[in-house]
């Protein structure tokens, strides 16, 4: 099971480097977006490997059928124009790439330096648990999509609905800056500002 | 072969991350840009879940791990509709362009 466990590690792990890679060096667009696709899966399968389903489920449903979904639409309607290349120079390569190799380095150098406080429980200290405090619990819990619903109702109530308010914002927001700026043919009422009142036009 | 721990998923991360921060440095098309930042996201929810597992023992990783997916949803929402004024406006995503916008 250990082993298994290992296995499925390195595979995933081995696809989100590539995917990262592919993002990192890909000069076409929509591959770059295919690439951020296998990252986002293989993180997916990090998190169910982490014993957090419903994260990874979320992750799945949420950023590789959502966001990427919206991402590609960004890349449909701003590639019209052929005559645009975006190649960086080399200079700008170079650096880039050296701090990152640097920054990589330093993260790693730090981590193999540190030792980190292990505070889990095990599974028969889970079970002796009351209902409450098992909520709190992360790794060994049997039903952890259960305590992480009632702890979003619970302490985490204020967020939770702050969030609601961010997503409402949001929401406006896109539809506002994203508002036609031409008038647009055979549109229904409403949609085109009134005449006189148009902005100008580039 | 050791047993995955900690470690391991913290390094995946790290490098995870600097390659998102070198898309963001390296790229000129601002949707590259965007998926950069995604990349660093995510790396910082590989960290909150390993860390929720292997040190602290809490459900608090995963629900912030949740907090960071829809605001990175947010997140791209709202860059999309910039990027698309920015687009009509200049006739390309490149952001090297932006520092013809003045006030």
């Amino acid at each position: 099971m250990d082993n298994l466990d290992t296995i499925v590690f390195y595979f995933l792990a081995a696809l989100a480097l590539v995917g990262a890679m592919g993002i990192l060096v890909s000069r076409n667009i929509v591959r770059t977006a295919m690439w951020l696709l296998a990252t986002l899966v293989a993180a997916a399968g990090l998190y169910f490997l982490l014993g957090a389903a419903f994260v990874g489920a979320i992750q799945l449903i949420v950023y590789a059928g959502g966001t990427l979904v919206l991402i590609i639409f960004g890349v449909m309607l701003t590639a019209k124009n052929p005559n645009v290349s975006y190649t960086p120079r080399t200079a700008e390569i170079v650096l880039g790439v050296v701090l990152c190799v640097l920054l990589a380095g330093a993260l790693i150098f730090v981590l193999h330096g540190t030792a980190w406080p292990n505070n889990v429980k095990s599974v028969e200290e889970v079970k002796r648990m009351s209902q409450a405090q098992r909520d709190l619990v992360g790794p060994n819990n049997p039903d952890a999509t259960e305590s992480t619903g009632r702890r979003f109702l619970g302490d985490y109530l204020v967020p939770f609905e702050v969030l609601s308010l961010v997503l409402l914002a949001v929401l406006i927001g896109a539809a506002y800056l994203g508002r036609p700026k031409v008038p647009v043919i055979g549109a229904p009422r409403g949609v085109n500002p009134p005449p006189g009142q148009e902005g100008p036009r580039k | 072969m050791t047993p995955v721990g900690l470690q391991h998923y913290l390094v995946l991360a790290a490098v995870l991350f600097s390659a998102g921060l070198c898309t963001m440095v390296v790229k000129r098309n601002a949707i590259g840009i965007l998926i950069g930042a995604e990349l660093l996201l995510n790396a910082a929810n590989i960290n909150l879940l390993a860390f929720s597992k292997y040190s602290a023992g809490t459900l608090d990783g995963a629900i912030l791990a949740l907090f960071v997916i829809v605001l990175a949803a947010a997140e791209v929402a709202i860059a999309l509709a910039i990027f698309l004024n920015f687009y009509s406006r200049f006739a390309s995503v490149d952001v090297d362009r932006g520092d013809q916008m003045r006030g």
